[in-house]
């Protein structure tokens, strides 16, 4: 072995030895070592090695290591990278492979990682029908439905789905506290239906549908996960074995699989080709389960379990004697044995339900003891709420206290782990682990809403009064017997008085192309006035009840109008047009005198939706607006004699809609949405203090409201949406690539070829990227409050928007199309939307809506100085070649035309007779032609117009549904269209306070 | 075990490094994973691109595992030191374990068979090449550390000769000597198994 001392004397040889050509080289070794044959022997290794060396150590480590590292097969734990997610710790094991809590560092959200186990992905063909059919169920944007943001392959090969991360316990969790209430069960059993409904209607039967796989949120909301994911465990034809091997070999071998057999339909178990109809029977059965607490087919084996099932003779039903008569039909009729005797469509089993859950609502109303077990429609599990049953108060007790963060750690673990599928950590190792988890994972879990607001003590009941789904306004009358309302008839309104106690509709005014914007009745109940808009103009008119001709009684009246105590004045608000003005105004009953009481200007605005004068006469509310950081709604009361204002409370809202005022002064009940997405909801607000208390919670919107009693009576409107994609050529095929319930707005299609969108994501507006075909539908934003009106760049690489994600303020922003990233703000003003790419990429054309006239502006689309484009335009868009916009016109006149006018400013080139819709945003075919929607007997379609021949053509054959927002394909030859209908009915409310 | 690495990384490094042998246990595993991660993408987008660009992969390695704790790290020679240093014993503990489970724990496993090559028998050779060092270390130690730096921690010249305060022409001249002591005692160790 060498010592330190020949060390040194070998390393001085070597460095000097190899600064030398080869034969100085040598004499000079022969001095060096002078006689030392062993130093010179290993001098000489050293610069033999030298010779060589040029490669040796050349390059890093783990670069070749990196075939050792690879090769071994690791699961995850936390800190892991699972494509570009971050695991954060194992929920649980589901029937495929491991669940894991991840993050999502990119869009900042947490969420729900499944690794699919390797022996899953054996067999090329079962993946590939995995991904095509988990493809297809990504597609789905349902609220009732887990959202799969991504399917994909981590780089070792494994095949992984990123899923919605949702917070809840399954069914089968609450299954295990006992049976649910009948109002329960019809809860979360019309929730699965609304999200069956949805897949059906795509096309993807789940095939697995089980209490493991439906979670119930704390908020009320019922998710139904692992749509698709049947296919992977699915026997394939090729390995299906006969029947008696079903019963015998295959089934029984895991109680995963036991536990499935029971939900499985009689031809799931014998054939292979299954249909919608097998999803019926699957949740016939966990209806009966939800109310009975077991299966109808409960045995000791397996085989005794298929053989009950497969058996000729029908389901035994042992329903407990309060669940209705009614609901026991509606289970038999699920699980019929013959799928051709069993409800055919998931769509009217939902309907029956909904149906029995209405008029268990109304008997419950008037019945005490019922009552007291009433649940909203919506939700059931709200842990706000007082109003719940035994069984889940444990379950919402944790909640709360999760909610408020003041949790032990104990309490918050058991909800992690129950919050997915299975329990994963068991005895006190789990719980170790855990606990060393804990202060990373609580960091995330920030409070639900920073506002103090409280929901009402009391759940209301809910009934529907009308069922078209068409109502526009409604309005009760003051002793509570009559009910009117508008609806909308083939585009065309019309408005109807209906007896509260015979529900007997009768039309007072037939349809007729007019908007209605409030109906009033007179206090002493012999007349109902109504205004509606003509032509741009706001009219008051009268009419004697029961039914007489309307007579006039005022002109510019723009908001529904309401009555001083005497009935001898009304309150409304009058929009000068010309001026930008709002006036809040009073008036003699008869139209004759009328008062400004005060007025908005420089985009103030004073509400046009409604006003309420208070039961005492001394006070006239209503909502004003302005813009400052963000859009801002209040409510201002006006001393009736002084004329001098004051406030209502501090709340900003986003919106507030119609209010009335309760009898007795203590509050006013408002329609308002406190936020931009958020539904208007119905709430209660104290006089004077002004604290809002929620008074509906559900999925609907609120849209108007109006008392008598205890009973308010308000519009309530449910928004479907869904993209289509369709080819002009071939129009009959067109197909659905996305949907969901709430709030869209607006879509692109990319030169990429993927289509952008904006549509309620995790309750905001999100937007998010999917392909033509419906696949590798990705979330681009989350957590960055609202994100509107996406529009692509000519070169499809980013996406711009409004988001309101600054402090609440409405700014063009730009993102990358691919992953979301590179979030960068373009404007710094308020009330900025509808961007629009310039063909060059080098402009963002948008509308400013702050102040008291609309402007277009535009800003470079790297960064840089925002500029003026034009004022009284809004939603503009860039011409093919760039040097025109086609934008909505603001006349001065106060009506609203499209018009086409230089990208450098200026008044109107020309204004094209194309109608003007709330979200009419005209698009360019090429360079002359443009194109927009028309709406025809009540459902849209999208025309074009010819600015040089002026010749109109209709291009798509939708044939029900209003068309939000389209977009055309890079070649023209293809349109995405987001569709939707909104289903409004009466409804009538009733809160005990 | 289970601790995200943008808080624990940083603090087990300083525990280490202050002594805390049980912090490295709870290191390793983190930087591991990471490691195992970059591997698995190293070597697909190297037989995808057929390009060898050793320092992407170091400095992603460096981005993605230490950037977050670099900024609270006291002093940045340290911290590759360390970086080096753990990377060095994740993969001669990684390359032990794959030897024994694949050859039983035969000690041929660390007899060398193509020491330039270090691609056949990568296991072997980190082996082998990591029991050298280990003498260098009693030797030398500041070319042992410079080894550590160049070859596990993927430093450059420059940024070896700036974390050591030494001369880049030193850096150079102590670097290639120790190449030359180890691959003679490699191939040594080969001729004689």
């Amino acid at each position: 072995m060498i010592t330190h001392e020949r060390w040194q004397r070998i390393k001085e040889i070597f460095q000097s030895a190899q600064e030398l050509g080869p034969t100085e080289r040598a004499d000079f070794l022969n001095k060096a070592c002078a006689g030392d044959e062993s130093i010179r022997a290993e001098v000489e290794a050293w610069l033999t090695a030298d010779a060589s060396n040029e490669d040796f150590l050349s390059a890093p480590a783990y670069q070749f290591a990196a075939g050792i590292l690879a090769d071994v097969e690791s699961e995850f734990s936390a800190g892991n990278k699972v494509g570009r997610y971050t695991i954060l710790c194992p929920l649980g094991a589901g029937g495929m492979g491991q669940i894991y809590l991840a993050e999502d560092a990119q869009l900042g959200r947490k969420i729900a990682l499944k690794l699919i186990s390797p022996e899953f992905a054996t067999n090329p063909r079962r993946v590939h029908r995995f991904e095509q059919e988990a493809r297809a169920a990504s597609a789905l944007n349902h609220p009732n439905v887990c959202v799969i943001h991504e399917i994909a392959v981590t780089d070792s090969g494994r095949h992984f789905i990123a899923m919605e991360y949702i917070q809840g316990i399954t069914l089968r969790e609450q299954l295990a506290r006992g049976p649910l209430s009948v109002f329960e069960t019809l809860n979360v059993a019309i929730q699965a239906a609304t999200a069956l409904s949805s897949a059906h209607a795509t096309g993807i039967v789940h095939r697995d549908i089980k209490p493991e796989n439906i979670m119930l949120r704390p908020d009320g909301y019922v998710k139904v996960l692992d749509f698709g994911l049947a296919k992977l465990t699915e026997i394939l034809p090729e390995q299906q074995p006969r029947l008696h091997e079903v019963s015998t070999g295959v089934l029984t071998e895991a109680g995963t699989l036991m536990g499935t057999v029971k939900y499985m339909s009689p031809e799931q178990l014998r054939k292979t080709h299954v249909d919608e109809r097998t999803d019926i029977w699957s949740l016939g059965i966990v209806i009966y389960e939800m109310l009975t607490g077991i299966t109808p087919f409960e045995a000791e084996s397996s085989n005794q379990m298929i053989d009950l099932i497969l058996e000729a003779r029908p389901v035994p039903l042992v329903l407990p004697a309060e669940v209705p008569t009614r609901l026991q039909e509606i289970v038999a009729k699920a699980v019929e044995k013959d799928r051709n005797s069993r409800y055919q469509t998931i769509t009217k089993l939902a309907s029956d339900l909904k149906t029995l859950q209405m008029e268990l609502h109304r008997q419950a109303e008037g019945d005490p003891d019922l009552s007291n077990k009433t649940l909203p429609l919506l939700p059931s599990y709200s842990g706000d709420n007082e109003q719940k049953t035994r069984k889940i108060e444990a379950e919402s007790a944790i909640l709360d206290r999760l909610k408020s963060q003041a949790i032990s750690t104990a309490d918050f673990l058991f909800t992690e782990i129950r919050s997915h599928k299975a329990a994963f950590f068991t005895g006190a190792t789990g719980v170790l682990a855990l606990l060393l988890l804990l202060p990373r994972i609580i960091d995330p879990f920030t409070p639900a809403t920073p506002q103090q607001i409280t929901t009402s003590e009391k759940a209301p009941s809910i009934k529907a009064l009308t069922n078209a789904g068409t109502s526009v306004v409604s309005a009760i009358s003051p002793d509570g017997k009559l009910v009117a309302h508008a609806e909308e008839q083939g585009g065309r309104q019309r408005l109807i008085v209906t007896s509260t106690a015979t529900f007997a509709p009768s039309i007072v005014v037939p349809a007729a192309d007019v908007h209605y914007l409030g109906i009033t009745f007179s206090r002493d109940n012999n007349y109902l006035y109504f205004t509606r808009r003509e032509n741009s103009r706001g009219i008051l008119y009268r009419l004697a009840l029961p039914g007489s001709a309307p007579v006039k009684v005022k002109d510019s009246v723009d908001s529904p109008i309401s009555f001083s105590p005497a009935g001898d004045q009304f309150a409304f608000v009058r929009h000068d047009q010309a001026k930008g003005e709002y006036s809040l105004m009073r008036s003699a009953v008869d139209g004759g005198t009328e008062q400004t009481i005060a007025t908005r200007s420089n985009g103030d605005k004073f509400s046009v939706y409604g006003v309420a004068w208070s039961p005492d006469g001394s006070r006239i509310v209503c909502p004003t607006s302005s813009w400052s950081e963000g859009h801002h709604v209040k409510l201002v009361g006006f001393d009736s004699s002084s004329q001098q204002e004051f406030a209502i409370g501090d709340q900003s809202w986003f919106s507030i809609l119609q209010l009335a005022w309760e009898d007795d002064m203590k509050s006013l009940l408002i329609s308002a949405r406190e936020r931009p997405t958020a539904p208007h909801r119905l709430w209660r607000i104290p006089y004077p203090s002004g604290a809002a208390q929620r008074i509906t919670d559900d999925l609907g919107e609120y849209m108007t409201v109006s008392l008598s009693g205890d009973k308010i009576v308000a519009v309530r409107t449910d928004p479907t949406w869904r993209v289509w994609v369709a080819a002009l050529d071939d129009f009959a095929r067109a197909k659905v690539i996305a949907s969901g319930v709430g709030l869209n707005y607006g879509l692109s299609w990319a030169a990429g070829g993927n289509i952008v969108y904006s549509a309620m994501a995790q309750d905001r507006l999100n937007i998010s990227r999917v392909d033509a075909d419906g696949a590798n539908q990705v979330q681009l934003t989350a957590n960055a409050e609202d994100n509107y009106n996406p529009a692509a760049s000519a070169d499809g690489r980013v996406v711009v928007f409004a988001s309101s994600r600054n402090n609440g303020k409405f700014n063009i922003w730009r993102i990358n199309i691919e992953d979301g990233s590179d979030a960068k703000q373009l404007t710094f003003t308020d009330g900025n939307f509808y961007p629009s790419v310039s063909p060059d990429n080098q402009w963002v054309a948008y509308d400013n809506l702050v102040g008291s006239k609309a402007s277009v502006w535009k800003v470079p689309l790297q960064g840089g100085e925002a500029i003026k484009v034009a004022e009284n335009y809004r939603m503009p868009v860039f011409s093919p070649d760039g040097r025109l916009i086609a934008a909505r016109y603001h006349l001065n006149s106060g009506s609203r035309n499209l018009a086409v006018f230089s990208a450098e400013g200026g008044q109107p080139l020309s204004q094209v007779p194309i109608p003007v819709l709330e979200w009419q945003r005209v698009q360019w075919l090429d360079a002359h032609t443009l194109s927009y929607i028309k709406n025809v007997d009540g459902y849209s379609n999208i025309w074009s117009y010819d600015l040089n021949s002026r010749v109109e053509k209709q291009l798509t054959h939708f044939n029900s549904d209003q068309i939000y927002a389209y977009s055309w394909s890079p070649d023209f030859k293809q349109v995405a269209c987001q569709r939707g209908a909104v289903i409004s009915n009466v409804t009538m409310i009733s809160t005990e306070r | 075990m289970t601790t995200r690495p943008s808080e624990s990384i940083t603090q087990l490094l300083e525990r280490w490094t202050n002594g805390d042998e049980e912090a490295l246990e709870q290191l390793m595993p983190l930087v591991y994973n990471d490691l195992h991660r970059l591997a698995v993408g190293y070597l697909r987008r190297e037989r995808r691109e057929h390009t060898l660009q050793p320092t992407a992969l170091v400095n992603e390695l460096y981005l993605k595992i230490f950037d977050q704790q670099r900024m609270n790290w006291r002093n940045r020679a340290q911290f590759f030191g360390v970086a080096a240093q753990l990377m060095r014993r994740i993969l001669v503990d990684h390359a032990r374990a794959h030897c024994s489970y694949k050859r039983g724990g035969d000690r041929l496993c660390v007899s060398l068979k193509n020491v330039a090559a270090f691609g056949a028998q990568p296991d072997a050779d980190l082996l082998a090449l990591h029991d050298v060092l280990n003498r260098l270390e009693e030797l030398d130690p500041d070319q042992a550390r410079i080894v550590e730096l160049r070859f596990f921690g993927g430093l450059t010249i420059k940024e070896t000769a700036e974390v050591m305060h030494i001369g880049h022409a030193t850096v150079e001249r102590e670097w290639r000597t120790a190449k030359a002591f180890l691959k003679s005692e490699l191939n040594k160790a080969r001729n004689s198994s």
